[in-house]
């Protein structure tokens, strides 16, 4: 079991490389989008309307990334109830049936997300260069990223049943980034 | 009936440490299977759509913008001026660490970032100078406030986009209330200290060369809030362009003073990729929810009962100010945004309040909630900070509520104050 977990685990974090590098580009092209709207309009007097739209769906494709990069890094936002005073077995068990129900809802969502494609798919952008189904922009990433989030959510709720059971609990994912006090945001990893 | 039992569930959710964004999705998705009238599809039809919004960007713009400001090291900077500014003052750092978080606010939108950011930077001189380390942290947590009230601000991004406003205005709208709070706390800081309450170092005032000195090493920190308060005032940019020009400056800043380099850069841009991913990924699941929570005509109905209680519109605002402050201490901060904005707006324009003035109230309830027991984000990061215990965090907090509230209540019964940069931009009428 644990071979197989570590090779699991070792799969989601090729997953989470190529995500932050496709979302870290994503990130710069929002800012050069705009940098680039800011100068056509102000100095060129010439405004680009179709990059603002590339930066909106820049934006919407780096949320659904970030949101799963967040999955690996337990950087989502919860509240710290009564669960980190149990016994940690118990405790496992609480987040394990949580995690349960994370993947419940990602699988759920993915056949939706794969009909409303379809739909979505007959619509196209509406001021870039090259007309694009919108799909593109809304049911997609959405699929991708649910898809992408439902492995990791499987990941760690095996994790939790692992220590649940008594046995070695598997890595994380991504562990928290360093150099917590230059980092401005979120505890990060504090499951164990 | 299912309605009720989506509430349900989403409490429970929350309460087994279901991060919010898939407890709210979640829930939502539970009602419609209940109920059987709406397919499923929905969700997913409204979830990316509905961050298909111009304004939105700017929350992941200031937020970068934030991390590059902070990597640039102008914190002490920031706090170097201050001290020449203020510091011989009675309270001495005390008054220094809130003048610093008003500047920092200048360039950062979200509280934990001046908290985590500017926060070690004020603790450790602080902690330096002999004050104890309590003090320090409440000080810290306090003024940090100020951060998402002054321009620019995540949280007024999200409220703005919800209540449809535009969020320049409510940019401006926050400038005053936000100088404001400031004195409020320098005001209770100073009290303090003459009263013998804190034991606060007493330090000569600083020379006119000294002051000028500091002056100029801060300008390149100033440079970057006057460049938004003049693009908002001016109305020649919008609050998205400004956030680029911001990451641009800040950019251009860094590289320029050695500070920054590509793998800083790079690391920015990951941490924006996750904070801003993980924070509107929140707006995008709570899409579904407001939509079953509209469908059943709950803002409505909330509008006629609370109409039915009063009409007066400062008793209403009072009842939602004491509600919001009760929510806001159990509640996670952008998911109480979601919820109660869609469902007290109906009310709020029904009453004739102006919904930009709303909005400052409802960020500053939200903002107090943040600094209180027992689930306070700001509270948490400060005692990490400063290392102290819950116990020690909380009674050195609490007189610091009485200036927070004092401001809640300028900010809820004078509109005019709040309103006044806002009307400013659009001559006189608004």
């Amino acid at each position: 079991m644990f071979a197989f977990m570590a090779q699991y685990c070792r799969l989601l974090r090729t997953i989470a490389v190529l995500e932050k590098v496709l979302g870290v580009l994503l990130i710069l092209n929002i800012v050069i989008n705009i940098g680039v709207q800011v100068f056509s309009r102000y100095v060129l007097d010439y405004p680009l309307i179709w990059v603002e739209e590339l930066a909106t769906y820049s934006f919407i494709w780096a949320t659904f990334i970030g949101a799963s990069l967040g999955l690996k890094q337990a950087r989502h936002v919860k509240i710290e109830t009564f669960v980190g005073r149990l016994p940690p077995r118990y405790q496992a068990w609480v987040r394990a049936f949580g995690l349960l129900a994370i993947l419940v809802l990602l699988l759920t969502l993915l056949p939706q997300a794969w009909k409303v494609m379809g739909v979505e798919g007959r619509s196209l952008s509406i001021s870039l260069p090259v007309a694009i189904p919108r799909s593109w922009f809304y049911s997609i990433p959405l699929l991708v990223f649910a898809a992408s989030m439902a492995l990791s959510a499987l990941y760690l709720l095996l994790a939790e049943l692992m220590a649940a059971v008594g046995q070695t609990r598997p890595e994380p994912i991504l562990f928290p980034t360093e150099d917590p006090p230059e980092n401005p945001n979120q505890p990060a990893w504090e499951a164990q | 009936m299912s309605l009720g039992l989506m509430f349900l569930i989403f409490a429970l959710l929350v309460l087994i440490e279901v991060p919010i964004a898939f407890a709210m999705t979640l829930s939502a998705v539970c009602y419609l299977l209940l109920e059987q009238t709406v397919p499923l599809t929905i969700v997913v039809q409204r979830m990316a759509p509905g961050l298909d919004s111009f304004p939105l960007l700017a929350i992941p713009l200031f937020i970068l913008a934030g991390n590059l400001l902070n990597k640039a090291g102008l914190a002490s900077r920031i706090f170097d001026f201050a001290q020449a500014l203020v510091g011989h003052v009675r309270g001495s750092l005390g008054h220094v660490n809130v003048v610093a978080s008003l500047i920092f606010a200048g360039m950062s939108g979200v509280a934990q970032a001046d908290a985590a950011g500017l926060g070690t930077v004020e603790i450790k001189a602080m902690r330096r100078a002999g004050f104890d380390a309590p003090f320090s942290a409440a000080v810290t947590a306090a003024s940090a406030i100020i951060g998402p009230i002054i321009p620019p601000s995540v949280i007024m991004v999200i409220y703005a986009v919800m209540a449809q406003v535009s969020v320049a205005d409510i940019f401006l709208a926050g400038i005053l209330p936000g100088i404001v709070i400031g004195l409020l706390l320098m005001g209770l800081i100073y009290f303090l200290a003459c009263t013998g309450r804190i034991t606060a170092p007493v330090y000569p005032r600083a020379s006119r060369a000294e002051v000028g000195s500091s002056f100029i090493r801060a300008i390149p920190a100033l440079l970057a809030p006057i460049i938004l308060v003049a693009g908002l005032l001016s109305g020649a940019a919008t609050p998205t362009e400004l956030g680029a020009i911001t990451v641009i400056y800040a950019t251009v800043l860094g590289f320029w003073d050695r500070e920054l380099n590509w793998q800083k850069l790079l690391h920015c841009v990951q941490e924006t990729l996750l904070t801003a991913g993980v924070l509107v990924f929140i707006i995008s699941a709570a899409v579904p929810f407001g939509w079953v929570v509209s469908v059943n005509n709950v803002p409505a109905q909330l509008a006629d009962f609370m109409l039915s209680l009063s009409d007066n519109r400062y008793v209403i605002l009072f009842m939602i100010n004491l509600l919001l402050l009760v929510v806001g201490c159990v509640m996670e901060t952008t998911a109480i945004l979601l919820i109660a904005v869609p469902a007290l707006l109906p009310l709020i324009l029904a009453l004739g309040v102006d919904p930009v003035h709303f909005g400052l109230i409802v960020v500053l309830n939200l903002l107090i909630g943040a600094t209180t027991p027992p689930f306070g984000v700001l509270l948490f990061i400060m005692m990490d900070i400063a290392r102290i215990s819950f116990r020690q965090m909380i009674r050195a907090m609490a007189p610091f509520y009485i200036p927070l509230v004092l401001a809640l209540i300028l900010v809820t019964y004078f509109p005019d104050f709040v309103l006044w940069l806002p009307r400013l931009l659009h001559g006189g009428i608004g």
